[in-house]
């Protein structure tokens, strides 16, 4: 399923199945808004992600989705029924916390029929569908333990069977991932977004890990302070941030400040000056690391003069912290064994104006 | 020369728990082999305290008088626990749900009863129940009723007057329980499509089953005991086991007889706990799916 751009900029709708929609949704705690006019949407079978720092209202806005929390103003659509007031559990949506919330005394198969069992489902119908789910999430064979005989992982798989069982219009995930262990996290977001795709149920999905939203979202709402920033493709979010925020929060960038002149060439305020054809006025230019190369093995004389401030070696590659006319600009290079650049090393390097993002002033 | 870790280990406990279990010893265990022996004496042999008799025994579940006092205290402390339950369980749950601070001088509300002296408590419901007392001038004044109503020395009222004394050790029994429930389980429970009604009996309760189970023992064996009370309150007409044996020990000096009726109400109030105790053991799980069966 191919992600679209939404919002104002949405020029190609593909699809108007919409199955959560906001609609100026606001949360006020007192004075602070802890959501601030959010409005998106999610198309039917999209794994959305809500991606921002802790505090920017992602969970905020999930909660009142799920109808723990009541927004201020605003409403909110599932299946284009407005549940803005409605109680909890009339509203279709199956949640995994981020703590699970596994029920200490049912096992796994009781968690996973408590939402059948209030659905009404008759025993044969509810016992076939909770084989079903722990097939799908490959726990069969511990349906008779409870939640604290399981591992982490185990429990985050019963909370995502136990959401799936009813059939939930839209999927919430609040950080899923964020009780586990690093490597288990990258083996349990594989897993969860192959079950997720395999049974095609639209998802809203917090984070505040950005490879998470990356690699999982189909497409991916920035937010921040309680207003979203930017909605798009994780392609769009990092090769065409609208925002600086966003820049900088998607992966490694340098941002410079400073003006578009007449002749479209941009100057930062401490005079790094880049080429290109841009409309003249006040900007910013998101720099990321790859767009940084060396020129010509890397010799002084050539290309721009950059100074070394730091150096990290990473493995692969190693990411050094530059001084370029003033400016710090942040390079990921692969440099030959035994060369690795030192504080205070001079290097040439040149910006590649490619798909080199600027960001006008509003 | 250093003390041996591991014999540490074992001294330091011990030495801490010492003076406690000296009390218990010298106080409550010495006096309680005593009462036993003296429950197997008859009155013959009172002052020499020699020889066995289980006649006291005999007595008391010959005449039917007794069993029916027994049968009557339990009855008596099972409506006290349950009406406690009734009202503790709300309190103890929304105390729960407090943020601490909130909930402190909530708490200290709930404990103040406690700090009272029981005669105290006891003649402050004699002046409420009484024939000139608070409720019979609320009722004529109203005009709900015409002469003032007999309020005290009857069931009901020892009842009230120990569900009062008793409720702080449910409240806090619950909430103790309560607040080690996680409130995202009742999120997860609501977003399972179960309503409140539904998240109440199908989490809450049987995650708070230990402090239910627990408040209920408490208030249970503090009321099967309770003898000022029902003797204040009750009068002559409310008879229950533990002013009856208050009355053969105090007033009648009939040691044996009392002795025998104090056991006889250990032995039965433990094995109701015992009881209960198992009960909360086997009904903590739940199974699910094809294994509800």
């Amino acid at each position: 399923m191919l992600a679209l751009s939404e919002g104002k900029e949405d020029a190609v709708s593909e699809s108007n199945d919409f199955v959560v929609e906001l609609r100026s949704v606001s949360k006020l705690y007192g004075d602070t808004a802890a959501v601030a006019d959010i409005s998106l949407k999610a198309r039917r079978g999209e794994l959305l992600c809500l991606l921002g720092p802790s505090g920017c209202g992602k969970t905020t806005t999930l909660r009142m989705v799920a109808g723990f929390v009541e927004p201020s103003s605003g409403s909110i659509h599932i299946n284009n029924i407005d549940m803005t007031h409605q109680a909890p559990y009339r509203r279709d949506t199956g949640m995994v916390f981020q703590s699970y919330a596994l029920f200490p005394h049912m096992t796994v198969a009781g968690n996973v029929s408590f939402g059948l069992e209030n659905l009404r489902w008759p025993r044969e119908k509810r016992d076939k569908r909770v084989d079903e789910m722990l097939k799908l999430v490959e726990l069969a064979h511990l349906a008779q333990r409870l939640p604290s005989q399981l591992s982490g992982g185990q429990q985050q798989r019963v909370a995502l069977a136990r959401a799936l069982a009813i059939k939930p219009a839209v999927l919430l995930l609040d950080e899923p991932f964020s009780n586990l262990d690093a490597q288990l996290r990258v083996r349990m977001r594989e897993e969860l977004q192959e079950v997720v795709r395999s049974v095609n149920v639209t998802t809203l999905f917090v984070t505040h890990d950005q490879e998470e939203a990356l690699t999982m979202s189909d497409r991916i709402v920035v937010m921040n302070a309680g207003k979203v920033e930017q909605i798009g493709t994780p392609g769009e979010i990092y090769e065409t941030p609208a925002t600086p925020f966003v820049a900088k929060f998607i992966g490694w960038c340098s941002l410079l400040k400073g003006t578009v002149d007449d002749a479209g060439a941009f100057t930062s305020t401490a005079g790094l000056r880049i080429m290109g054809n841009w409309s003249a006025g006040p900007a910013t230019v998101v720099i990321r690391p790859e767009q940084l190369k060396l020129s010509a093995g890397g010799a002084p004389g050539q290309g721009q003069q950059a100074r070394v401030l730091h150096s990290q070696y990473l493995g692969g590659a190693t990411r050094v912290v530059l001084d370029v006319n003033g400016e710090q600009l942040i390079m990921q290079e692969r440099f030959p064994f035994g060369r690795h650049p030192q504080h205070g090393d001079v290097l040439g390097i040149t910006i590649s104006t490619d798909n080199l993002r600027l960001i006008g002033e509003a | 020369m250093e003390e041996p870790l591991a014999s540490r280990r074992v001294l330091t406990p011990a030495l801490l728990l010492a003076p406690m279990i000296l009390l218990l010893v010298l106080f409550l265990i010495v006096p309680t082999f005593g009462l036993l022996r003296a429950s197997f004496l008859s009155e013959s042999h009172l002052l020499d305290g020699s020889g066995f008799s289980l006649k006291q025994y005999i007595r008391f579940f010959s005449d039917s008088y007794y069993s029916s006092v027994l049968f009557e205290t339990f009855v008596d402390g099972i409506i006290v626990s349950l009406i406690c339950l009734g009202i503790g369980f709300p309190t103890g749950y929304s105390l729960a749900r407090l943020s601490p601070p909130a909930r402190r001088w909530r708490i200290i509300i709930v404990i103040m009863p406690l700090t009272l002296s029981l005669v105290v408590i006891v003649f402050g419901w004699l002046i409420i129940l009484g024939r000139n007392g608070v409720i019979n001038a609320l009722l004529l004044s109203s005009g709900i009723a015409s002469s003032p109503k007999q309020l005290l020395f009857s069931r009901p009222a020892v009842i009230t007057v120990l569900v009062q004394q008793f409720l702080p050790f449910m409240i806090l029994s619950v909430m103790s329980v309560v607040t080690q429930i996680d409130p995202v389980l009742e999120h997860a429970a609501a977003n399972l499509r179960a309503n409140r009604f539904a998240t109440f009996r199908k989490v809450v309760i049987p995650l708070a089953l230990p402090g239910i189970f627990a408040g209920f023992n408490l208030v249970f064996v503090l009321s099967i005991s309770a003898f000022i009370t029902p003797r204040l309150i009750g009068g002559n007409r409310v008879a229950m086991l533990g002013s009856l044996i208050y009355e053969r020990i105090m007033a009648e000096l009939n040691w044996p007889s009392g002795a025998a009726m104090a056991f006889i109400l250990l032995v039965s109030g433990l094995g109701v706990t015992a009881t209960l105790n198992a009960l909360a053991a086997s009904r903590l799980v739940r199974k699910g799916g094809r294994y509800a069966r």
